[in-house]
Formats: C-alpha cells, structure tokens, sequence
C-alpha cells in the first residue's frame, strides 16, 4: 500500500511544485504582460480623455480621410483617447485660431499657418508650446531636412522667423502645378502625353489654344475669391523668372530682399498678359479655391492651376482623364513653385496633455500606415523617407513626381503670404487688381514691397 | 374716380414689388430641391420635390444644435427684455419723476449705437469672467440692446393709455405695481407681444454678435451654422447650402406669417413716437 | 383700412402730478432695464472709445498709441474708401428703398386697394428674413450661372450678364440692390401707418379740386407722411451705414476692397489680423458718423400732430 502512496504524494508534490511554477510564470507573465501594456500605452494613467484637435484641410475627398482615419487608428492605439476633430474652411480657419487658441477652449493640437501672418503670433503670446523634447523623442528632425524646418521655427519672441527652436511640423507635402484634362487637350488637337518640357513650351501652348477654344471658355481654372488663390497660379509664372531662394530670402526677411526686382517685375507682367488674353475667363473672381476645384473636375477649362490638395477632388470628377505635372522649367532649367509642408501641427500651451499630443502628431505625420492613407487620396506625405507610392496608379505618382522633383531642386518657394502680418490679405488684394489690368506690375509690386518693409520696420524695431 | 388703368397699373405695380420680395427665397426654395448632380442654371425648375439635402444638410451641418441656441437666446432675450421694458415704459410713460426726459434719452440711444460699437470690448470682457463661448455672451448684450427699442417702444404705448383710468386706481388705493398689473398691462398687452416678436426676429437674425463671440466655441446659432456650412460646403454641393438657407430662415417666417395680421396691426397702431 | 376712420389717440403729456402719484417708485422700475442697458451697451460702448487710444493685438499686453490709430484711419486710403462704399450704399438702401416706398404708398392711398393686407405681409417679409439666408439667396441669383444672367440672356441682353459679386465696378452696386430689397419693405410699413392717419376729407377736397394722381400725392400724402418718412429715411441709413452681415456673406470686402465697408473693417482689424486699437478706432468713427446722421435727420422731425 506503500507503493501506492509515493507516487500520489510525489504527484502531489508535483502538482503543488507546477501549479505553484505555473502561477509564479503567470504571475510573472502578467507582470511583464502588465508591464510591456503600459509600455504599449503610457497614456493609459490619464484615464479616459479627450484630445480636441482643430484642422483647416478640410478638402474631402483629399487630406480630410486621411487625417480622419488616422484619428481613428490613434484611438484604436490608445483607447483611452477619444479624438474630437473639427475642420474649418481655410479663411474661416485663419481668423479665429489665434484667438481660439487664446480662450478657455482651446483645442489640445491645432494647425497653424507658417509665417508673419499666424505663427508668429502665436508664438510671441505663448499660446502654443516649443517642441524640441518631442523633435528629439520622436526623430522629426531625420523628416525635414534642415531647410524645410526652418518653416517651423521662431525666436521665442516671435520675430526672427527660421532660427530658434521648432514650434510645429507638418504631414502633407504641399506643392503647386498643373492639372490638365486630357480628353479637353485631345479634343482641341493637342496630345497630353507630349506636354510642354520648358516654361516657355507651356506659355506658347496658351496662346495656341485660346484661338480654338470657344470664346466664353477659359483655358485656366482658379478661384481667386478670397484672394490667395493667385498666390498660387502667379507663383508657376514667377518660377520662370526667379529663383526659390530669392522668394525664401524676401519671406524670411534676410537683408536686402525685394518683391520689386525687375526679374518679377518682369514675370508679373506676363501673368497680368495671361489675363488680358483671356486665358483665365472672367468669373475667377467669383468662386473660391475649393469651387474652382470642383468646376474643374466637372469639365470646366482645360487646366487647373493650384494646389495638390485638389487632387482628389480633382480625380473624384475627371478620373482617368487627369494628368498632374510641375509647370516646366524656365530657362534656369530648374523647377520652382510655391509649396512647402501643409499647415503645421502645434501643441497649444494650456493643453493638458501635452505628450498625448504630441504622439497624435507624430502619428499624422508618421504613423502605421500613414503613407498608404495618403496615396489612397492621392496626397503626398511631407516626410523624408517615405515609402513609395504602390504602382499602378500613374496620376499618385506624377503628384510625387513633383513634389520629389522641387524637392531636389530645392525650388519650393514656401508661400509668399508668410511674409507679413497683413500679407495674406494685401497680396491677394494687389494680385486681384493686376489681373485685372487695373494696376500696372510695376506699381504692384512697389505697393507690396511697401507693404513689406512697412511689416520689416516693426518687426526690426521691437 | 379712378379708372380702370388706374387699377390695373396698380395691381401690376404691386404684383411686381411682391414677386420680387418673395423671388430670392422662392429660388433657393427651388434650389434646394436639385439634386447636387443636377447641372443647375439660371431658371432650372426642380424636377421632383425631394427632401434628401434638407436632411443632409440638417446633419452635416448641425442645424439641430443651431436651432436650439437660436431658439434659446432668442427666447430668453425676448422674456427679459420685454419684461424689463415694460417697467421702464411704465415708469416712464406714466410717471413724472425728475430726470425722466434725460433717462428716456439716455435709454433710447441704444437704438443709435449698433453692435460694431460694443462688440470688441464685449467680447474681451466677457473672456475676462470666463464667459467666453457661451450663450450668455449672446443672451445678455441683445437683452442690453432689447431695452432701448423696448422702452422706446412701450413708453409710447403708455403715454396713450387713459390717464383716467390710472388716477381712478389711485385714488381707490392701489399702489404702481397693482395699477401696471390689473389696470394698464390689458391695455398694452398687444403691444407688448408685438415688440415680442420684433425682438425675437432680431435677435434670432442676429449674426455679428453670434459671429464675434461664438467664434471657435462649441455653442452656435441658426445662421452662424449657415454661415460656417455655406463657407465650407458651397464649392461641393450648393443644393444643401440652399436648403440649410431656408431651414433657418423658417421659423421666423413661420412666426412671422402666423402674427403678421398682429404684428402689422401692432405697428400700425401709432406705436410709433407718437 | 378701417382704422384710418379711427382718429388717433392724442398723446398725453405727463404735467402735473395728480393726487398719491408716485415719483420715487419710478426709479424702482427703472433701474433693472436700465442697469442692464448701461452694463452691456453704454458702458461698452466707452470702452470701445478707450480702446482706440491702443495698440493692442488682443493678446499680448496693450500700449498706449494715442490719437496714432486715428492718423492712420484718416490716412488709410483702404478706410477711408470703405466709408466712401457706406456711402454709396446709403443710395440703394435709403434713397431708392424711399423712392419704391413713397411710390407704392402713392398707389396705396389713391384707392382702396383689395388684398392689402396680402400686398402688406409679403412687400414686408425680406425685412424678417436672416441676412445670411439672404446673403446665399443673392449668391446664388448673382451668380454666372444663376438667375439673373440666365434673364438677361434670355432677354437678348447677354452681353450685360456679369460675374456681379466678382466685378471691379459692379459688385458694390450689387451688394446695395441687396439692401435695397431688404428695406423697401419696411419703409413702405413706415409710411402706409403714417397715411393712414390722414383724413380721408384732405384727399377729397384735393381731388374735388381736381387734383390727379400726383398733385394728390405731393399735396396731401406727402406732407402726411413726413414724420414717418424721416423715421424710414434714419432707419434706412442707418443701416446701410453698417451692413456687416451681407458684405461678410457675400464678398468679404472683395474684390481687392472694393466692397469693404467700416463695420467689416472693424471686423477684420479685430479678429482676423488682430489690430484691435485701430479696429476701435474704426467702430467709434462709425458710430459717431450714425449718431451725426440719426440726429442730424431727427431736427427735423416735429412732436406736433396735425
């Protein structure tokens, strides 16, 4: 009977010795398990909160989805984080951040605008916080070559623009072109895939075809409504004329720049020419950005002269019948546009969850999948090191195309609205007058230049 | 005598007038009932009346939180103010006092003073108390506003009733409150609910004021959210834009043509500074 | 019409204090509406005229600027137009709203006309209706594509069809005819009240005299309406000199300023470019502009009644 004792207490023994290693392992594993989960989420002691987020690229389809889903995969990520988004049109945008920013409701991340006009303010009243622990956290700076960070930084006074510590970065490389409808270049005899390869190739291809397009029919399509569309269009034209770096000197103030060189001057007069021909119809001036966009991918007008961000507002009409490219290079033999990053992302000052939002950024401009998000709507990740696009979609690539090639030809002009606290405004106004020949080029660019150094004095003074 | 061209010529004169004061609503009625698809032009009538871009537009454009701010501050403004408009009118259509010409004055420059004069430091001073964004931002200057119409307003109305009947209750005892309560508020009772409904359309109407102080809030009103939903929405879909118009023009001319025998009567009646 | 038999009260001076009547009392229904009143419209108001002796971006800290935001006013081309656009825009809201009202009253007193109160509720409805419901109204009939082109095309005068709100020279009196819709009808309100106190024995003996339809309406309906016709021409400038809402709507001051008007100004200056000292000084400008016009209009009003 012996016999029939040891082996049960051994198994006893045996049961106790595993159980007990099975518990120490469980234990252990749920230790480490506990450990790698708050690892896995170190937001997790906040507790359920609430990340308010503001957003001026509100074009869908195009950068909305994208920023939208991206939201919902953070959420997925930190589940105790429930992202409020909000988008605003772009001029509504402008005008009430800084003091949205400034007020007891001020979102947790928000988009800036890079530049005099927004920026700058809201560094100089605090309302946004400096990022240099997160550039350093999360690697932004292997993202932006030097160049393209200086968009983002400020003296902490606010005045010297493109020195000091970074306040923002951006997700989407925002740059300028042309959209051509393919079908409508057919129709009138011309074949899209032999577009022009130099500025002049482009200019000349206007003037054949105004002559065979039906007079009441522009050639060009923008939405110059609220002013700084033309920003764009004038800057395909400027790029002929100038190179990006004197328009990035004149933005960032260096000593010496100017707006009334007589190379620009000499490209202002040849974009009020494009006018006066008719190239551009009559009713710009009546419909904003987002409109002409539309009309355009309903058939209106053979080319669209803008922004990338329409791209798939753009793709959503035309389709297949769509081409994108850079406006060829002038005699430089160079591309330049206006582009930079989309609008940069800040952290507000009175936000309380700081490090929350700052993972949020790095999640728009970096995250899983972040890259295929923003080719499926046909837009261009701002970030160096991007993955490529997925073959098989020509239109994604000739938009990466561009951006890839005034990228290494450094001829991103930024955009010239940054320049001054009233530049946006003023611009758009002395633009509206010069297209429509109610202003000489001269005379235009000696007003903004005046406007200019008007904003230099101050900011020079102080 | 008038004659028979006389008439006609007249009728058609005020057909003409009639048919262009109701043309811009009749036509973003027609609007809204296209299909955002439809290639819309000048005169297009709509083919079939559907109601889809009102419900589109009533959700992406959160008119239900809208209406209900609206509706809120419209009608909170409109019970204070009228209220308090009726014991300044009282006192100041029916008591002599020392000083009452430069109070009345006083109380009715407000109608001089639009909103442009009052709205920055508004807006300021309420962020100060840590109001900012909220309804009160709203509901107390156009309460402020209200009281100068409605002095103007029911002071006149006072200044008809019969002085008879006043000095009767006097003599028989009864104090100023009971002589407003049971002797004059029958007789002014039409006027009041006429500067009602003028202060609950202005102030529904409102937009700077909604403009300037809900500007980023969560809070919104009636055509602040058209506003906002016309800017961004017009380039994609006019249809719903047309359509969230008429939503909020609505219930003020709901309002409007259910009391406008009332409301003309009202203002027929010599209300004004008479 | 049957009120215009019914002769209007008298108005009743208050002289004399009649046995147990109250004064002191009087400051107890005073006070609520008046402190109210003074809290959030006069005392603002003050504080808007403190404001524009500063520099101020609403932000950071302010800094005295003296009378420097008025020099710049005086010397802004761009401010000084926009009062100019107010201007102009007193002629489509005051001057032909009055010239629509005055005529329509004209049509209204020469007989009795069926259906007024018809002709009344609808002539009167764009006054309640939200300005920015009207302001996409307007969008949309001026737009390229949108009804009044598609009319004047369809009248054979297509080449005068324009892009309205978007032209240099046009869309200032476009934006006006706005105003000119939306007043007309209160301004014929105005003065249907006041001829209806006008006794039906003055337009006999004129026509007994042999007056016609327009020595009837200068002689009789015109002196009649006098008062209610300066209340309609004060209300009417009034707002044509602030018109924020529609301008905000339609064309945010373009094209390149030439629809900017004062109070969009203000606006602008304070909220969106953040100049809120100059933006002060714009706003108390315009309202001493308006007090100047309302009391400039209201000397000649009369107490007297016929």
């Amino acid at each position: 009977m012996n016999k029939s004792w040891r082996p049960r207490g051994l198994g006893l023994v045996a049961a106790a010795l595993v159980a007990f290693v099975a518990v120490g392992v469980a234990s252990a594993g749920a230790a480490t398990s506990g450990a790698t989960r708050a690892a896995q989420n170190p937001f997790a002691h906040y507790g359920k909160i609430t990340l308010n987020v503001w957003s001026a690229d509100n074009q869908d389809p195009g950068p909305k989805p994208v920023i939208v889903a991206l939201a919902n995969s953070f959420h997925a990520r930190y589940p105790n984080v429930t992202v409020k988004l909000k988008f605003y049109g772009l001029t509504d945008y402008l005008k009430i951040i800084q003091l949205a920013l400034n007020s007891g409701s001020a979102p947790d991340v928000a988009e800036g605008n890079q530049g005099y006009g927004t920026d700058s303010l809201l560094v100089k009243a605090k309302l946004i916080r400096p990022l240099t622990s997160y550039v350093k956290q999360y690697h932004w700076d292997k993202y932006f070559p030097p160049g393209a960070m200086a968009q983002f930084r400020w003296t902490p006074d606010g005045q010297t623009y493109g020195k000091g510590p970074v306040w923002g970065v951006a997700q989407f490389g925002q740059s300028t072109g042309i959209f051509y409808n393919r079908t409508a270049l057919k129709k009138y005899g011309f074949d899209p895939d032999k577009m022009p390869t130099s500025f002049a190739g482009f200019d000349k291809l206007l003037a054949q075809l105004r002559p065979k397009v039906p007079k009441n029919e522009p050639l060009a399509v923008i939405g110059d409504k609220s002013g700084y569309e033309s920003m764009h269009s004038y800057g395909l034209v400027q790029g002929a004329f100038l190179p990006a770096i004197a328009v990035r000197n004149w933005i960032f103030h260096a000593p010496g720049a100017r707006y009334d060189t007589p190379a620009n001057i000499k490209a202002l007069t040849l974009y009020q020419q494009w006018f006066k021909k008719g190239y551009f119809g009559n009713d710009y001036n009546a419909v904003d950005e987002n409109e002409a966009a539309a009309a355009f991918a309903k058939g209106k007008g053979i080319f669209y002269l803008g922004g990338n961000w329409q791209a798939q507002v753009i793709h959503a009409g035309l389709g297949s019948n769509v081409g994108f490219m850079n406006m060829p290079p002038g005699p430089s033999g160079k591309y330049v546009a206006v582009g930079a990053t989309s609008l940069p992302l800040h952290i507000s000052a009175k936000s309380k969850y700081p490090d929350v939002a700052a993972r949020f950024i790095d999640w728009q401009i970096a995250g899983p999948q972040s890259a295929r998000l923003m080719y499926a709507q046909n837009q261009v990740p701002a970030i160096l090191g991007a993955p490529a696009p997925p073959k098989g979609n020509p239109y994604m690539a000739s938009l990466g195309k561009g951006w890839q090639q005034l990228v290494k030809d450094n001829g991103l002009t930024l955009f010239p609205d940054w320049s001054a606290d009233t530049m946006f405004q003023f611009l758009g106004a002395q633009l509206q007058e010069l297209m429509a020949g109610r202003e000489t080029a001269d005379k235009m660019a000696k007003a903004v230049q005046g406007n200019w150094e008007a904003f230099d004095k101050r900011i020079h003074k102080k | 005598m008038t004659s028979r061209l006389d008439r006609y010529s007249t009728y058609a004169a005020l057909g003409l007038f009639s048919a262009l004061a109701i043309y811009p609503l009749v036509s973003i009625l027609f609007l809204a009932f296209h299909k955002k698809t439809d290639n819309v032009t000048g005169f297009s009538l709509p083919t079939t009346i559907s109601f889809h871009t009102f419900t589109a537009a009533w959700t992406e454009g959160g008119f239900a939180k809208g209406m209900w701010g609206s509706f809120l501050v419209a009608a909170s403004v409109t019970a204070v103010a009228a209220a308090l408009s009726l014991l300044t009118g009282y006192a100041l259509g029916t008591m002599r006092f020392r000083g009452s010409g430069i109070w009345f004055n006083l109380m009715v420059l407000g109608l001089i003073f639009p909103y442009e004069a009052t709205v920055i430091p508004l807006y300021y001073d309420f962020q100060d108390v840590h109001l900012s964004g909220t309804y009160w931002t709203l509901i107390l200057p156009q309460i402020g506003q209200s009281i100068s119409l409605g002095t103007f307003w029911m002071r006149a109305v006072f200044l008809t009733t019969p002085r008879s009947l006043v000095e009767a209750a006097r003599i028989d005892g009864a104090g100023s409150l009971r002589i407003l309560r049971s002797v004059l508020f029958p007789q002014v009772r039409p006027a009041l609910l006429t500067l009602c409904v003028l202060v609950f359309m202005y102030t529904w109407n409102e937009f700077l004021l909604a403009l300037v102080m809900l500007q980023g809030s969560n809070n919104t009103t009636a055509p602040l959210g058209l506003s906002y939903f016309a800017g961004v929405t017009r380039s994609g879909d006019p249809t719903k834009v047309a359509a969230a118009a008429v939503m909020v023009a609505l219930p003020v001319v709901a309002v409007y043509l259910v009391l406008q025998r009332h409301f003309i009567r009202g203002v027929l009646a010599g209300a004004l500074k008479g | 019409m049957s009120d215009a038999s019914r002769e209007a009260p008298r108005p009743r001076r208050v002289t004399g204090r009649a046995p147990g009547e109250p004064h002191r009392v009087a400051y107890l229904f005073l006070l609520p509406g008046l402190v109210a009143y003074v809290v959030f419209t006069l005392f603002p108001v003050v504080q808007t005229v403190r404001l524009s002796f500063y520099d101020w971006d609403g932000i950071t800290s302010k800094a005295w600027h003296g009378l420097g935001n008025y020099r710049e006013l005086f010397g802004s081309s761009e401010i000084r137009a926009a009062f100019g656009h107010s201007v102009e825009l007193i002629l489509f809201y005051a001057v032909f709203s009055l010239a629509i009202g005055l005529f329509l009253t004209a049509l209204m007193t020469h007989f009795r006309v069926r259906g007024l109160m018809f002709f009344r509720t609808v002539l009167f409805m764009p006054q309640t209706i939200a300005t920015v419901v009207v302001a996409q109204a307007f969008t949309w009939i001026y737009d390229p594509s949108g009804p009044l082109d598609a009319f004047l095309r369809s009248v054979g005068a297509g080449s005068f069809a324009k892009v309205w709100l978007g032209d240099f020279t046009w869309a200032l009196p476009a934006v006006g005819l706005i105003g000119t819709w939306i007043s007309f009808g209160l301004v014929l309100i105005l003065l249907l009240a006041g001829a209806q106190r006008i006794p039906q024995e003055l337009y006999e003996a004129a026509r007994v005299d042999g007056a016609g339809f327009v020595r009837e309406f200068v002689a009789v309906t015109l002196p009649g309406v006098r008062n209610e016709l300066l209340v309609a021409a004060t209300l009417t400038t009034i707002t044509a000199l602030r018109n924020f809402d529609i301008v905000y709507n339609t064309t945010s001051g373009g094209p390149a300023g030439r629809t900017e008007v004062p109070s969009w100004l203000m606006f602008h200056d304070a909220f969106e470019i953040h100049r809120v000292g100059l933006a002060a000084a714009i706003a108390t400008v315009l309202t001493a502009v308006i007090s100047l016009v309302a009391l400039g209009i209201s000397r000649f009003y009369t107490e007297a009644r016929q």
